[in-house]
C-alpha cells in the first residue's frame, strides 16, 4: 500500500526524555488521521516533525513516497497549525494570509479572499486586527494559514479548541469538504474524541510517546462492537438472573448500570425474564463503544485524550 | 528566495515599528542643524568668551556622507530588532519556515530586506538633514560630492555587518532584549568600553597592542578618512563571521 506519509522507527529526544519513541505511523492519501493522546503524549513533537519545524534525534519519514533531499522539497505540500495559530495581531486576517501568499509566490488578489470564505472569516473587518479576534477565529486563521499554497496534507495540532460548539461543526464539515472536493490529506490531533470520530479515518494511539496502535474507522468500529448494558433496582438479583441464562463476565459500571458482552440478541428474553422476577427494570439499550472508550480501554487510563 | 524577500518587505512595510521608527529618523534628521544653531546661540548667548559663529553655509558632501545624523542609527537598529523578531515571536515564523527546504532561508531573506530597510533610513536622514540644513544654512555644491557617495555606500555596508550580528542574536538565538542593548550601543557608538574589556582578554594570546575596535564594522565607520578596502573587508568578513552561523544554527533549531 502506497502512503503520503510513512514514519520509521521517528524519535525525538528532548534532554534525557524521549518525546517521541520509534513512531512508525502510516497515512492514506486523503484520509483524515486522527492522533490521539494525553497532553505531553508526543503528539505535537511527533507533528513538529512531520511538517518540517524540528529535526527528528532518530529516524525518518517518508512524505508522498519520497525520502531525504527529494522529501525535502515535498514539505512545501504540508500546511501546518501547530498549537497556537502564528499570527500578527496588528494585521487583519487578509494581510495575514497575504505574508504568506507573497513568501510563496501566490497571487493574492482573489486566493485570499476564497481561503477566508473557505473557512467562514469572508467577513471580518478588515481594519480589525487578528489579535482582537476570538479564539475560534484566530483558530480559523490559522487554518487559512496552513491551507495557503493548496498544500496536499495539512498537519492540524488542536485545531478545534476554544470553538464554541457552532464552530466545532463548521471545521468538522470544513475538514470533510476538504478532504472529500479538494482531494487533501488532513493529519490532526484533537482532545474532543466524540468529534474526531465523525470525521476521522483513520487513527493512531499515542501514548508516553509510543505510538500504541494505528487502525481505521472500520477496524475501530469492528473492535468496539457492541455491549448491551441495562439497570435494574436490584443489581445483585439481575447478576444472578443473567448469569442463569448464561451470560458471564458482566461489568458492574460506577454509574450502577450493567455492561455485558453478550446477550445482545436476546433483549426480550432477558427483559421478560427480570420482569418476571419482581426486578423493576429501569432502562435495557445496546451502545456501540465510543473511541473514546477504546481510547481509555487502550491507555488503560484516564481521560486526557 | 526572492518570494521570500517579497514577503520580508511587505511585512516591514505594515510594521508600525518601523514606520514609527522612521519618522522620528526623519524628525531628528530634520531638527539636527537647527538644533546645532541653537546650541551655538546659546553657547554665545551664555559666555561671552565664546566667539564662534554658526557657519553660514556647507558642503553638500557633509551632509551626503552622514545617512544616520543625530541618533539615526540606533532608531534603525532597534527597527530592525523589531523586525528580525516579530515573526519568532508570534509564532508566524512556523507558518513559513517548515515548507521552505532550508529554514535558514528565512534568516537570510530577512536579512537581505534589513539592506532595503537601511536604505530607506539612510534616505529619510539625508532628505530629512537636507531639509533642516536648508532652513538654517546654504548648501554648497562642492568637489567632493563623489568621495561623499563612496563614504556613504561604505557606511551602509558596514551597517549591513551590524545587521548580520542582530540577525544572529534576535532571529536565531531569539534574545530581543540582547539584540536592543547592542542595536543602542551600536548606534550611540558606546561599544568602546565592551572593546577595552574584549582587549584586555585578547591581549596575552595576541600581544599588548591588540586592539580589536580599529576592525570593529561601528568604530570603522567613524573613522575619518574611511579607508574603502578596510571599510569593505571589515563589512565582508563581520557579515560572514555572522551570517553563515545565523543561518546554519536556524537550519539546525527547532522552530518554536
Amino acid at each position: 500500500m502506497e502512503y503520503i506519509l510513512e514514519t520509521n522507527n521517528l524519535t525525538k529526544v528532548y534532554g534525557q526524555k524521549e518525546a517521541a519513541k520509534d513512531v512508525n505511523l502510516h497515512i492514506q492519501q486523503g484520509q483524515i488521521y486522527g492522533l490521539i493522546g494525553r497532553n505531553g503524549a508526543g503528539k505535537t513533537t511527533i507533528m513538529r516533525m512531520i511538517s518540517g519545524l524540528s529535526r527528528p534525534t532518530r529516524g525518518s519519514y517518508s512524505l508522498f513516497g519520497k525520502t531525504g533531499m527529494a522529501m525535502q522539497k515535498q514539505l512545501k505540500n504540508v500546511g501546518v497549525l501547530i498549537e497556537h495559530p502564528g499570527l500578527y495581531p496588528r494585521l487583519s486576517a487578509y494581510e495575514n494570509v497575504k505574508i504568506k501568499c507573497i513568501g510563496m509566490g501566490i497571487k493574492p488578489k482573489g486566493y485570499v479572499e476564497s481561503l477566508l470564505k473557505t473557512v467562514g472569516l469572508e467577513n471580518t473587518d478588515a481594519k480589525k486586527g487578528a489579535g482582537s479576534y476570538s479564539l475560534g477565529m484566530r483558530q480559523r486563521l490559522g487554518i487559512a494559514l496552513a491551507l495557503v499554497g493548496d498544500p496536499k496534507l495539512i498537519v492540524l495540532d488542536e485545531p478545534i479548541n476554544g470553538l464554541d460548539p457552532q464552530g466545532i461543526v463548521e471545521v468538522r464539515e470544513m475538514l470533510s469538504k476538504l478532504r472529500d472536493e479538494r482531494g487533501i490529506t488532513i493529519m490532526i490531533s484533537s482532545h474532543i474524541l466524540d468529534e474526531l470520530a465523525k470525521v476521522a479515518d483513520a487513527y493512531g494511539i499515542i501514548h508516553e510517546g509510543t505510538l500504541l496502535d494505528e487502525f481505521s474507522a472500520e477496524e475501530l468500529h469492528e473492535r468496539c462492537g457492541k455491549s448491551l448494558i441495562l439497570r435494574t433496582d436490584n443489581t445483585p438479583e439481575t447478576l444472578r438472573i443473567l448469569e442463569n441464562m448464561g451470560i458471564r463476565g458482566v461489568i458492574h459500571e460506577p454509574d450502577g448500570s450493567l455492561r455485558a458482552g453478550r446477550g445482545m440478541d436476546q433483549c426480550k428474553e432477558i427483559s421478560r425474564a427480570i420482569v418476571n422476577a419482581g426486578i423493576g427494570l429501569e432502562e435495557i439499550y445496546l451502545r456501540t463503544m465510543t473511541l473514546e472508550e477504546y481510547y481509555l480501554g487502550m491507555t488503560g487510563g484516564e481521560h486526557n485524550g | 528566495m526572492g518570494k521570500l524577500i517579497r514577503m520580508d518587505l511587505y511585512r516591514m512595510l505594515k510594521s508600525k515599528s518601523f514606520l514609527v521608527c522612521l519618522t522620528i529618523a526623519f524628525v531628528l534628521a530634520l531638527v539636527n542643524a537647527p538644533v546645532a544653531k541653537l546650541m551655538y546661540t546659546l553657547a554665545n548667548s551664555l559666555s561671552s568668551d565664546i566667539n564662534e559663529t554658526f557657519p553660514a553655509e556647507v558642503n553638500l558632501s557633509g551632509v551626503l556622507s552622514d545617512p544616520f545624523p543625530m541618533m539615526g542609527l540606533m532608531l534603525a537598529l532597534l527597527s530592525l530588532c523589531f523586525f528580525f523578531y516579530a515573526d519568532v515571536e508570534n509564532g508566524y515564523i512556523k507558518n513559513i519556515a517548515g515548507q521552505m527546504p532550508m529554514k535558514g532561508f528565512t534568516v537570510l531573506s530577512k536579512f537581505t530586506a534589513s539592506a532595503v530597510h537601511n536604505l530607506c533610513f539612510a534616505a529619510v536622514g539625508i532628505i530629512g538633514n537636507l531639509i533642516g540644513t536648508i532652513l538654517v544654512q546654504r548648501i554648497v555644491m562642492d568637489t567632493g560630492v563623489a568621495d561623499s557617495i563612496r563614504v556613504l555606500v561604505l557606511k551602509l555596508l558596514l551597517v549591513q555587518s551590524l545587521c548580520a550580528i542582530l540577525v544572529l542574536v534576535v532571529s536565531t538565538l531569539r534574545s530581543k532584549s540582547l539584540g536592543m542593548i547592542l542595536a543602542v550601543l551600536f548606534g550611540l557608538g558606546l561599544t568602546s568600553l565592551i572593546y577595552m574589556g574584549i582587549n584586555e582578554g585578547l591581549k596575552p594570546i595576541f600581544g599588548q597592542n591588540t586592539d580589536i575596535s580599529s576592525i570593529m564594522p561601528d568604530t570603522v565607520m567613524n573613522e575619518k578618512p574611511l579607508d574603502t578596502l578596510k571599510a569593505l573587508a571589515v563589512a565582508v568578513v563581520t557579515g560572514i563571521i555572522f551570517l553563515l552561523p545565523a543561518i546554519r544554527i536556524f537550519d539546525k533549531k527547532d522552530v518554536k
